[in-house]
C-alpha cells in the first residue's frame, strides 16, 4: 500500500492488520475538516471496521468525538451487512429448497472466508450466482 | 451487534451486554448467568439479574436465543 496524503488514508486503512503490512498513519489527530472528509471516504470504501480497529490499537490517533463518530459509522455499516446477510441466507434457503444451486460471491463470502473477523468486511449489496437455466 | 434470523432490526450490545453475550456460549439458567457476571463485575447477583433480564427477553423475542430443557 503506497501513498502518503490524506486522500490515500482509506487505502492504507484497508490494509491495516494484514500480515506483512505496516500502513503509515498520521502521527497527530486530524483536524475536524480533514477527519470528516477522511471518515466519509472510509465509509464510502466500507473500511470503517479497520479504522475502528486501528484507533482501538492506538495506531490511528483520534479524539473521543472522532472515535465515537467512527464507531457510529461502523455500526451503521454492520447493521446493513447483517440485514443483507439475513436476506441472503433466506434467499439461498429458498433456492436450495427448489433444488437450485447457488454460489455466494464477493462481500459476504469474502468476509467469512478471508477476514479474521467478518465484521471487518462490510458490504452494501450481495451477489448470488445462479445458473442461467434457472433464470 | 446481533440480528435475529427472521425479522427485526439489529441489536447493539455494549458493555455488560457484550459480557452477557460471551457468557451465553453454553446453555445456563438466568440465575447462573447472573452469578457469573456478578463475580466478573463485582456486583450483586440480584442487581445483575435485573439488568440482564430485559436484554435476555429482547434477544429471545428477536429469535437470537431459544430456551433449552
Amino acid at each position: 500500500v503506497t501513498g502518503s496524503g490524506p486522500t490515500d488514508i482509506p487505502r492504507r486503512i484497508a490494509g491495516y492488520g494484514l500480515p506483512g503490512t505496516t500502513p503509515a498513519f498520521p502521527q497527530d489527530v486530524l483536524d475536524d475538516e480533514t477527519w470528516d472528509g477522511m471518515l466519509a471516504a472510509v465509509t464510502r470504501e466500507r473500511v470503517t471496521g479497520h479504522l475502528v480497529l486501528a484507533i482501538h490499537d492506538g495506531a490511528f490517533p483520534a479524539t473521543e468525538d472522532q472515535h465515537a463518530a467512527c464507531v457510529d459509522a461502523r455500526e451503521r455499516a454492520l447493521a446493513l451487512s447483517l440485514m443483507l446477510e439475513r436476506l441472503l441466507l433466506t434467499t439461498v434457503a429458498q433456492l436450495d429448497s427448489m433444488k437450485i444451486p447457488t454460489r455466494v460471491l464477493r462481500g459476504p463470502a469474502v468476509a467469512h472466508t478471508v477476514y479474521p473477523d467478518p465484521g471487518l468486511r462490510s458490504f452494501g449489496d450481495v451477489d448470488l450466482l445462479v445458473g442461467e437455466r434457472h433464470l | 451487534m446481533v440480528l435475529g434470523p427472521e425479522r427485526g432490526d439489529p441489536i447493539v450490545l455494549r458493555g455488560t451486554g457484550v459480557a452477557l453475550w460471551r457468557a451465553l456460549d453454553r446453555p445456563q439458567s438466568t440465575d447462573e448467568l447472573a452469578i457469573s457476571l456478578a463475580e466478573e463485575f463485582d456486583a450483586s447477583a440480584d442487581a445483575v439479574r435485573s439488568d440482564i433480564e430485559p436484554v435476555l427477553a429482547e434477544l429471545s423475542a428477536a429469535g437470537v436465543l431459544r430456551p433449552v430443557s
